[in-house]
């Protein structure tokens, strides 16, 4: 991962922030935070990004043993243009706060939408000061989706175009009605197949522990609430301690796979807190299974691993946004249509023509 | 060459009515396509009808801005 970072070399972001200090004129310290691949080469929903924050001295040296603070806000809500995932949209998208002990942390997360991600970020450093930043992080479209849209787009002025000449010239746009009643018949069921049903706000739901014990450690890893929602963060808390009760000291790494594609879409390594425990908030944004795999190592090396389940909820879009990108979808119809009935215009005319002179 | 029988009165009369037919006809035809294209589209990006949602699930996912979940 080292080595992606500094074959990559590239600098994607950079949050300054300097220490609320007034005695000292110079910034004591500040917050860079990294990706890997470059922003550019990100692709939103699919690419596992590496993002790497540091704390900083002034010349440029980690400052171990800083406590970090850091919430990922969502892309805002764009006023027409939906992403895939509008209820992904002007939310929180992790938040977690862990001691840095070598001044920097690690973690791979799926940005799920194109657009501007903020990482909150506010540090405490060992000598007591605070330091706060919001660097960003900008996404572009996949570009694939940009080329399909365009398609359909063109496909959809052509329809339009043909129907305009057609009514034009014969006033009869064939299949069109028997099309109608199929779309119809179509629109008619309800119901959502994607993961578990839900429409509306999302369920509160009891928190599922999962227990383990080995090697004379017992883990104890919650997942609040249960079942994840599009939209809203789950919290995950892991605790160690002896079998005893007694906090042990290791490190944890999280994975949440999506099942379906048996992917990771966060993958995370913490420090064990002082009482044994590490936590972090993540939003799951895929309406489908998920499930959160554990690997505890302790100091003096002894490893337990475990799995939590967690099945994801997701949401039809709301009417209003369907309804807006129906309308964009329908603007190269109507063009088209208008366009092409224009165009038929002379044909129509010379038909006419060709009709009196042979009645 | 062709005579023509019918009165000016006439053919006027007939010319009106045709176009007024025609532009009606124009309407709902223009109408129909719309409203059938809206409804495709519909039934294609956006019905929760499950058997349609999943089987459109990745082209959903694939147009910029079409809403999935
Ligand atoms: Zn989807």
């Amino acid at each position: 991962m080292r080595r992606m970072l500094t074959a990559c070399a590239v600098l994607i972001l950079l949050g300054m922030a300097t220490a609320r200090s007034q005695a000292q004129a110079e910034p004591a310290a500040r917050v860079v935070i990294e990706t890997a691949p470059a922003a550019g080469a990100i692709v939103p929903d699919e690419t596992l990004v590496t993002t790497r924050l540091r704390v900083l001295d002034a010349a440029g040296i980690p400052i171990p043993g800083a406590r970090v603070a850091l919430h990922v806000d969502t892309p805002p809500r764009a006023k027409v243009i939906t992403t895939d995932f509008p209820f992904v949209e002007d939310t929180t998208l992790l938040e977690l706060e862990t001691v840095l002990p070598e001044g920097e942390l690690s973690f791979q997360a799926v940005y799920p939408i194109r657009g501007t991600y903020t990482f909150r970020t506010r540090v405490v450093l060992p000598d007591g000061q605070t330091l706060e930043a919001s660097p960003v992080l900008s996404l572009r479209e996949n570009p694939d989706e940009v080329r399909n849209i365009l398609v359909l787009l063109g496909l959809l002025f052509a329809f339009g175009l043909f129907s305009g000449f057609v009514i034009r010239l014969t006033g009869r746009p064939g299949a069109a009605a028997a099309a109608a009643i199929v779309a119809l018949v179509l629109t008619g069921g309800t119901g959502w197949a994607h993961g578990p049903s839900g429409e509306g706000a999302p369920s509160q739901n009891e928190p599922v522990t999962v227990v383990r014990e080995a090697d004379g450690v017992r883990v104890t890893a919650t997942a609040s609430p249960d079942s994840a929602a599009v939209g809203r963060l789950t919290t995950v808390t892991v605790r160690a301690t002896t079998a005893a009760g007694r906090p042990v000291a290791g490190n944890v790494s999280l994975d949440a796979i999506h099942l379906e594609d048996n992917v990771p879409i966060y993958s995370f390594d913490l420090p064990l807190e002082a009482n044994g425990t590490a936590r972090v908030a993540l939003q799951l944004f895929d309406g489908t299974e998920h499930e959160l795999r554990f690997a505890l190592r302790t100091d003096d090396g002894r490893a337990v691993n475990l799995e939590v389940p967690l099945p994801v909820e997701g949401f039809a879009p709301p009417l209003s946004v369907k309804l807006r990108s129906l309308a964009l979808l329908m603007v190269p119809v109507v063009v088209g249509l208008a366009v092409g009935f224009r165009a038929g215009r002379p044909f129509a005319a010379r038909r006419r023509l060709s009709a009196v002179s042979v009645g | 060459m062709s005579r023509v029988t019918t009165t000016p009165n006439a053919v006027s009369r007939h010319a009106a009515g045709t176009l007024a037919w025609a532009q009606a006809s124009v309407t709902f035809q223009v109408a129909l396509v719309l409203v059938t294209a809206a409804l495709v589209l519909w039934a294609l990006f956006f019905s929760n009808y499950p058997l349609v949602h999943d089987t459109f699930h990745e082209l959903r996912h694939s147009l910029y801005f079409v809403p999935c979940h």
